[in-house]
């Protein structure tokens, strides 16, 4: 049979189905700052990014089937429907992109510090998941993640693994693409 | 590719992914929302259920057919 990479974190012991409030709460702490992320790529006024994911998140427990609650894809498509519904609800276009506050100067970049070793670990285990069958070697995947999770530059990254830029910047980008490829993989 | 385009994730997904995965949530988000999920349940359980025997209501716009 094949593997469902978007079951519930919350796996009951006795094997029941889990319940859809306790599937919410994880998946929440799981996927919150992706959904927050992508709609303030959108909006950027605090305030309705907060709005509009509290809305995603009711529809989500609402309508969505249980194992699709961990679902990036479908959260990010159904963000973008709703950011859709509610400019239009305004008025506003929503290909415009409004803002109530002046915009950081960065890039929208908000790398925290990396976290305690456990939590990092949970991370890791959790995002190489999503792409199962993936083949990566543990250099690229520590590239991978001291580039996008840490937010460290290539230089940094090639001083402190001791190998050229160039070869830094190559496996950064074939470890994107091999995801997006495991990732299409397993939904066909 | 657009937003709802239905293939797998974009690259900017796989980025966004990494930097925001399991990192800690705006002060009281999960209990903002915990709490309007519980609101709503609350709503939905006080309505009273329709048994399921019961005959529907005669529609009053619906004339009955005289016997012959």
């Amino acid at each position: 049979m094949k593997r469902n990479p978007f079951q519930t974190s919350v796996q009951p012991a006795d094997g029941s189905q889990p319940d859809r409030k306790e599937a919410l709460r994880a998946a929440v702490r799981k996927y919150g700052s992706f959904v927050l992320d992508y709609l303030h790529s959108l909006v950027r006024d605090d305030h309705t990014v907060r709005d509009l994911a509290q809305d995603l998140w009711v529809h989500v427990w609402l309508h969505f089937g249980i194992q699709d609650f961990e679902n990036p894809r479908l959260l990010r498509q159904k963000a973008y429907q709703i950011f859709v519904s509610q400019a239009r609800k305004n008025g506003t276009r929503a290909f415009v992109r409004f803002t109530n506050l002046v915009p950081d100067a960065a890039d929208g970049h908000d790398f925290k510090q990396p976290e305690t070793p456990e939590e990092e670990e949970k991370f890791a285990s959790d995002f190489w998941a999503l792409f199962p069958g993936i083949q990566l070697t543990d250099q690229q995947k520590k590239a991978f993640i001291l580039k996008h999770r840490n937010g460290n530059t290539l230089e940094e990254i090639a001083a402190q693994m001791n190998v050229p830029v160039p070869t830094v910047a190559v496996w950064v980008k074939n470890v994107i693409a091999k995801c997006r490829r495991a990732y299409t993989k397993e939904l066909s | 590719m657009k937003p709802n385009d239905p293939q797998g994730l974009t690259e900017e997904d796989i980025v966004r992914l990494a930097r925001t995965m399991n990192r800690e949530l705006p002060q009281g988000f999960e209990n903002e929302l915990m709490a309007r999920v519980d609101e709503i349940e609350k709503k939905k359980s006080a309505k009273p259920p329709v048994s399921p025997d019961r005959s529907p209501e005669p529609d009053p716009d619906i004339e009955e057919e005289p016997e012959p």
